[in-house]
């Protein structure tokens, strides 16, 4: 007996270091937060496909790529800032062709440096020729078709150099413009390229305890606090309905991604009890530490938006609610691994990550389970969450924490009138709001089934200290000590 | 035996003024009651924290632990109780140690009393109902607020004045307390690095 004791525990003891290989064979850790800010690891949603760096190309390789953007009909160009080029390539990361000069006014110009780019609806190519101050938008046979600067003015100050970094167009023309050393917000030009005003201005909040240490600092300590902008936009998308999705530097892990209307106000939408700033445990100090720094974000199907985290590497996708949907990426030198991420692209699903200090592009395709994922919250963004209920039960199969396949198939379950059911599942996912309507159902039932004895027992509950007292009463002594 | 485990008290909750001055002039109060007390409120306490209502529940089930709950509670109790009376005995108050630890003690009745039967009732509130969970909390919390005050005022026979300066003073003294806490505990961690270097130095060098 002793014998067979041990032999089974020892047995047990060796099946703990046998490692269970479930996860696909990525070489980052995929994880989650759950309602309570946990972290829960995830399988994989994403895994890489492909590094292009277009080195054995006619091309030749990449170098400091800052931006790029997907037209229509899935090719992808890069502003290839090191090289003073555009480069083509199609949705599987092959090289299509070369943009390196373009004609204005019958003169053929180049770009300088360019840091930003974006294709709109029609095709046109919108670049951010940073060094040479200016944004040119050309048509596909390469004519310009607009290029307009900003000169320094009163409103900007008379140091003043347009340097534009990221450009975003809406479907009306307007141009968005992220510019060096503009800390008031997005530049807005009209499609005309005339100067609109600044856009989203990010009011700059002082906590208490800066205006604390501002009481206390002497002189020249606040000199140098002066120098702390506190946010800056880092990145944008311009979504299908015309608002713009942008990211921002938050040295206080306060707020990092708006969605801006067009009057230039916020509203992104968030029903969590968790704030939209990607990372919510982290590290304070050492490697790979301090709050996620978003510098891209990509607008994608259905209302879920992907942004691209610069301190650690990973994408972090949320959907039309606040939720985050799953979490991928790393540093390190592995295929689907960055050095310097810099620019965020989707396009069907696929996700590309820009790398600037490689040169490379990585394409990242989704796994059975990051597909269910897409799938099942874009039937809930169109409304059929019925639909959704087989996609959220096999997602629950390989991901048995995920907090909004529950709240889903809740949802769809309170839709049918199944409110115990419905309770279960909402309260798994965590989903007090829905919780609340599929219990107050469920209470009125039982009350409606059982008002006899509820008024039964309320009498009762009202009656029985009435009859003590008055019992109590008749027994009164004369004499009654205070307690 | 019920009289001074119940009735004292219960009679305390809604004349605060008579029943702690019977309970220290009258010496009706027993010390074992505060035992009895904190034991109660410490049951009370963890019970609302684990079995209160999905939609007011804001403790994460993983993080539970019953006897952190006690030492959070037993801390809190001694602090209080310490700063109190070193404050106290300075200010000419009449209570001992043993009177402002039992008057404490006497103040958690109403959080005793509707921690229980608030959690239970929750269970049965959706999100909009929330709001009577939280004010029947709150009132709960004010009530035993406003006792300890009485039994602070009572127990050290002060007047009104007087005592919101003694539980201002004993807040600071808290903080007193709190940092010598510290400061004593980072002077234990480095006398004990200082030890162990040298046994690591004499194990080298020897």
């Amino acid at each position: 007996m002793k014998k067979f004791l041990i032999l089974t525990l020892s047995i047990f003891m060796l099946a703990a270091f046998v490692p269970l290989s479930v996860q696909a064979d990525v070489p980052y850790r995929s994880y989650n937060y759950d309602y309570w800010k946990n972290v829960v690891p995830s399988p994989a949603p994403y895994e890489p496909a492909k590094s292009e760096t277009l080195k054995n190309t006619e091309a030749g390789a990449l170098k400091l790529p800052g931006d790029m953007s997907f037209d229509a009909d899935g090719n992808l160009y890069i502003a290839d800032s090191g090289n003073n080029r555009i480069v083509v390539l199609d949705k599987d990361l092959n090289f299509k062709r070369v943009i390196s000069e373009f004609t204005n006014d019958g003169k053929t110009e180049t770009f300088k440096n360019p840091g930003g780019i974006t294709v709109d609806g029609n095709g046109n190519i919108h670049v951010a020729d940073t060094d040479n101050g200016r944004v040119v938008s050309i048509s596909q046979n390469g004519e310009a078709k607009l290029v307009f600067g900003m000169a320094a003015s009163s409103i900007t100050g008379a140091n003043f150099v347009f340097s534009p970094l990221k450009v975003g167009v809406d479907s009306a023309g307007r141009y968005y413009v992220i510019a060096k050393n503009v800390f008031q917000g997005m530049m807005s030009f009209d499609a005309d390229g005339s100067f609109f005003g600044y856009f989203g201005t990010i009011k700059v909040q002082s906590s208490f305890a800066d205006r604390f240490w501002k009481l206390v600092a002497t002189q020249e300590q606040k000199k140098k606090m002066q120098l702390f902008i506190p946010t800056e936009f880092t990145g944008l998308d311009v979504d299908k309905e015309g608002f713009v999705y942008a990211t921002n530097v938050d040295y206080y892990g306060g707020q990092t991604i708006r969605r801006l209307n067009p009057k230039g106000s916020d509203v992104l939408v968030n029903y969590t009890n968790k704030q939209i700033v990607g990372d919510i445990v982290y590290r304070r100090s050492g490697a790979l530490s301090g709050p996620t720094k978003f510098v891209d974000i990509k607008a994608r199907d259905k209302g879920i938006y992907s942004a691209l985290d610069y301190t650690r590497g990973r994408i972090f996708t949320y959907d039309s609610e606040g939720n985050i949907l799953y979490i991928f990426g790393g540093m390190g030198s592995e295929l689907g691994m960055f050095k310097q991420p810099v620019a965020i692209e989707s396009f069907n699903d696929r996700i590309y990550v820009l790398d600037q200090q490689r040169g490379a592009v990585v394409m990242f395709e989704p796994t059975r389970y990051g597909e269910l994922i897409n799938q099942a919250i874009g039937l809930r963004y169109d409304g059929a969450e019925s639909e959704a209920v087989k996609l959220w039960e096999e997602v629950l199969k390989l991901d048995a924490h995920y907090e909004l396949a529950y709240s889903g198939i809740g949802k769809s379950l309170l839709a049918a009138g199944k409110n115990k059911e419905a309770v279960e599942y909402l309260k798994k996912g965590m989903n007090k709001r829905y919780y609340s309507v599929a219990f107050k159902r469920l209470r009125n039932d039982f009350l409606k089934e059982n008002i006899n004895i509820v008024a039964a027992i309320i009498i009762i509950i009202i009656l029985i200290p009435i009859a003590v007292k008055t019992v109590k009463f008749v027994r009164e002594r004369k004499y009654r000590k205070r307690w | 035996m019920v009289r001074e485990y119940f009735s004292l008290p219960v009679y305390t909750m809604f004349h605060p003024s008579d029943g702690f001055y019977d309970m220290k002039y009258e010496k009706k109060g027993k010390t074992s009651i505060i035992f009895v007390n904190l034991f109660l409120f410490w049951i009370s306490y963890s019970f609302s924290k684990q079995y209160s209502g999905f939609v007011v529940n804001e403790n994460n089930p993983m993080g539970f632990n019953l006897f952190g709950d006690l030492a959070t509670i037993l801390m809190v109790f001694l602090l209080w109780c310490t700063a109190n009376w070193s404050i106290t005995t300075l200010m000419n108050g009449e209570g001992k140690f043993k009177d402002i630890a039992m008057a404490t003690s006497y103040a958690l009745m109403p959080m005793i009393f509707t921690f229980v039967p608030a959690s239970l009732l929750s269970n049965l509130f959706v999100q909009q109902e929330a709001a009577f969970y939280t004010t029947i909390m709150g009132i709960s919390i004010a009530w035993s607020v406003m006792l300890l005050f009485f039994g602070i005022l009572t127990v050290h026979n002060y007047t009104v004045a007087k005592t919101i300066a003694t539980l201002f003073l004993t807040f600071i003294s808290i903080c007193v307390i709190l940092f010598l806490l510290m400061l004593i505990s980072s002077l234990i961690q480095q006398v004990w690095v200082f030890v162990s270097s040298i046994y690591t130095e004499l194990l080298y060098r020897a």
